[in-house]
């Protein structure tokens, strides 16, 4: 499994390396000396498609057994990017930011912590609705600045 | 040097240096979190702040980090960070023997004293060296940044097609935006977001908080474990500490010597602090068993390193450690140009950090003598609080550096990324080292080609160049070699 995902990030890297290169020719060549902007740009992408090539040969012939799986979690780790995109899309399409920040304090710490015991979820509040006064009285109060 | 003025700017910067040592202690003690997530935390509130203060606050939670450390690994017997590891062996056997708090005072004088070594060899050599970096040109510049990019990429522990993949990653990156020279959009994709090149703050965050809070939720939260925070009285008397002085002097050269070189850092200075000292030792069979000079000596290399790596970046403006390529963004954000030209156009700065840098080390050791404690028992909180704090108050950070939702969306978008690229064994810190050596990089190698008119015997033409370029040659048939011999099966995930 590890295997095929390590050529699959080699293959993401080379088509990187491979259109950065193309986005690199189309700037101009360097004058008095000089190598021009695109000159690093297309040695990078071009060294980032030969590494690529050298890591999927070297992960070809490797042995499966010398593989070591990732230990993830999936379904916590995914409900966990649910929150932060819910989060952060949230604010940016509604605003109310010290509306959303307790709502994504407090369901995190309810969904990551162990226990669902109501005084747990009492603290969590009470931590979460804290932490917001905090960010408030840090950024609005304090430094000046406007969260929409 | 000291004077009214300086006492005042110092005052002014205490609240900065308290918040960055208690952070770094704080982040240092939690195991898996860290010195790196600590700054990146902070990194976005020195926008409101000046340089210095800025700076000071950063190098703060470097050093508060390498002191928190410890108490993890005596306390709960698990390493806070890597570079704590060899403090275990001692540590713990006189944790179990005598007291918890007579080990971490151990601890604690050993970080100062290491520190402050570190501050004296910074304020006596960054200098000297500065005035000799005034002498080299753009070749010189070039060569070193590449040795230190090389020396980065031969030192991962990673398999070495993935730390040099890392390396021309941040490399890349680095080279998104206008192009100074010619002032040309380069890879932007047509996004004026990305035409001052990407936001430094959202790539840390990215990188080093969102990724360790992902892994955090990936793997089951476990519940804190119970400590016992009695017996955590630091004191030590006169004569125990001038037993381990020839330890923590040890400890402090090789801190200060593996500081310097770009790479190696605290991890590998603290293994080699722990074997100097048992070599040196008194009594050998006492190392294993509670020896003192077991626990200062990795501590004060730790320390030590803090102000031997700053040596090399604060002289010639070249960040030999991830931690140090963060605290360069704080430069960056400032309008700071690390280098020679600062130590000689702007002595006043330089004189502020230097005298802040050791005061940062004085103020580490009254924190620890009356807030190990409290440190102590911050190593109970759950990391179902901690996970969606640290990503709360490090995307505000992101916010607060640029009030930009795209830096939002790049700060997830990196993290999702580095989480992978982190499991399958991608070395984060090449990418951020690289990512601030490319402009340094780019510009002295073409700068060099446009002097010379495109000669490239500019990089031998002069001694310092040639023998740089010697080593720099020498150096890549040595990651050749390593290549060959690095067999495939052997090679990590």
């Amino acid at each position: 499994m590890i295997k095929i995902a390590n050529i699959i990030i080699y293959v993401i890297f080379a088509t990187l390396g491979y259109l950065s290169y193309q986005s690199a020719q189309t700037l101009p060549e360097g004058l008095f000396g000089d190598i021009g902007a695109g000159a690093l740009p297309s040695a990078l992408g071009i060294g980032l498609i030969a590494l690529a090539a050298v890591g999927i040969i070297q992960d070809v012939q490797r042995k499966p057994e010398t593989t070591r799986s990732l230990e993830i979690q999936p379904r916590q780790w995914a409900l966990k990017m649910l929150l932060i995109i819910g989060f952060i899309g949230g604010w940016q399409l509604l605003g109310y930011f010290f509306v959303f920040l307790p709502l994504f304090l407090f369901t995190s710490f309810c969904f990551l912590s162990t226990k669902t015991l109501k005084s747990v979820v009492l603290q969590n509040a009470l931590v979460a609705s804290g932490l917001t006064v905090g960010a408030y009285l840090l950024f609005v109060f304090t430094l000046n600045i406007q969260f929409g | 040097m000291f004077d009214v003025t300086m006492l005042y700017v110092l005052a002014s910067h205490l609240p900065a240096i308290f918040l960055g040592l208690f952070v770094g202690i704080f982040f240092g003690a939690l195991p898996g979190l860290g010195m790196i997530v600590g700054i990146t935390l902070l990194l976005p509130l020195s926008y409101n702040m000046d340089a210095v203060g800025a700076i000071l606050m950063l190098l703060a939670v470097y050093q508060g980090a390498e002191y928190g450390g410890s108490i993890s690994a005596i306390v709960l017997k698990i390493p806070g960070t890597a570079m704590a590891a060899p403090i275990m062996i001692d540590g713990v056997p006189m944790a179990e023997q005598q007291s918890p708090g007579k080990a971490l005072g151990y601890s604690l004088y050993g970080s100062t004293f290491g520190g402050l070594f570190g501050a004296i060899v910074l304020v006596l050599f960054a200098m000297p060296i500065a005035d000799l970096a005034l002498t080299l040109g753009d070749a010189e510049i070039f060569l070193l940044g590449l040795l230190g990019l090389i020396a980065v990429s031969g030192l991962a522990e990673a398999t070495l097609v993935k730390s040099l993949i890392a390396v021309v990653l941040g490399l890349l990156v680095g080279t998104i935006g206008i192009d100074l020279m010619t002032g040309l959009p380069r890879l932007t994709m047509g996004l004026p977001e990305l035409y001052d090149g990407p936001n430094l703050i959202a790539i840390v965050v990215g990188l080093f908080a969102i990724s360790e809070v992902l892994s955090m939720a990936a793997t089951r939260m476990k519940s804190p474990q119970a400590i016992d925070p009695k017996n955590m009285r630091t004191n030590l008397s006169l004569g125990e500490i001038k037993h381990t002085l020839k330890a923590m002097l040890t400890g402090s050269t090789v801190g200060v010597a593996t500081g310097v070189l770009p790479g190696v850092g605290s991890t590998i200075s603290s293994w080699l602090a722990y074997a100097a000292a048992k070599k040196l030792g008194r009594d050998k069979t006492l190392f294993g068993r509670g020896a003192p000079e077991g626990i200062v000596a990795p501590d004060a290399a730790n320390n030590a390193t803090v102000g031997g790596a700053l040596l090399p970046f604060l002289a010639l403006g070249i960040p030999g450690s991830a931690s140090i390529a963060i605290i360069a963004g704080a430069f960056v954000i400032h309008g700071v140009q690390p280098g020679p030209q600062l130590m000689r156009m702007n002595p006043q700065f330089i004189q502020d950090l230097f005298v802040g840098f050791i005061v940062t080390t004085i103020c580490m050791f009254f924190m620890g003598r009356f807030l190990t404690t409290l440190f102590a028992r911050a190593l109970t909180i759950p990391r179902s609080i901690l996970a969606p704090t640290i990503t709360a108050l490090s995307l505000c950070g992101v916010y607060v550096s640029s009030s930009n939702f795209f830096d939002l969306w790049l700060a997830i978008g990196l993290g999702v990324a580095t989480f992978f690229l982190r499991n399958m064994g991608y070395p984060i810190a090449n990418f951020i080292l690289a990512l601030i050596l490319a402009p340094i990089i780019e510009k002295s190698f073409r700068r060099a080609l446009t002097i010379s008119e495109g000669n490239y015997e500019i990089f031998i033409s002069t001694p310092t160049a040639f023998m740089l370029s010697l080593t720099v040659g020498g150096l890549i048939i040595g990651l050749v070699v390593k290549f060959i011999r690095q067999p495939a099966a052997e090679a990590r995930p």
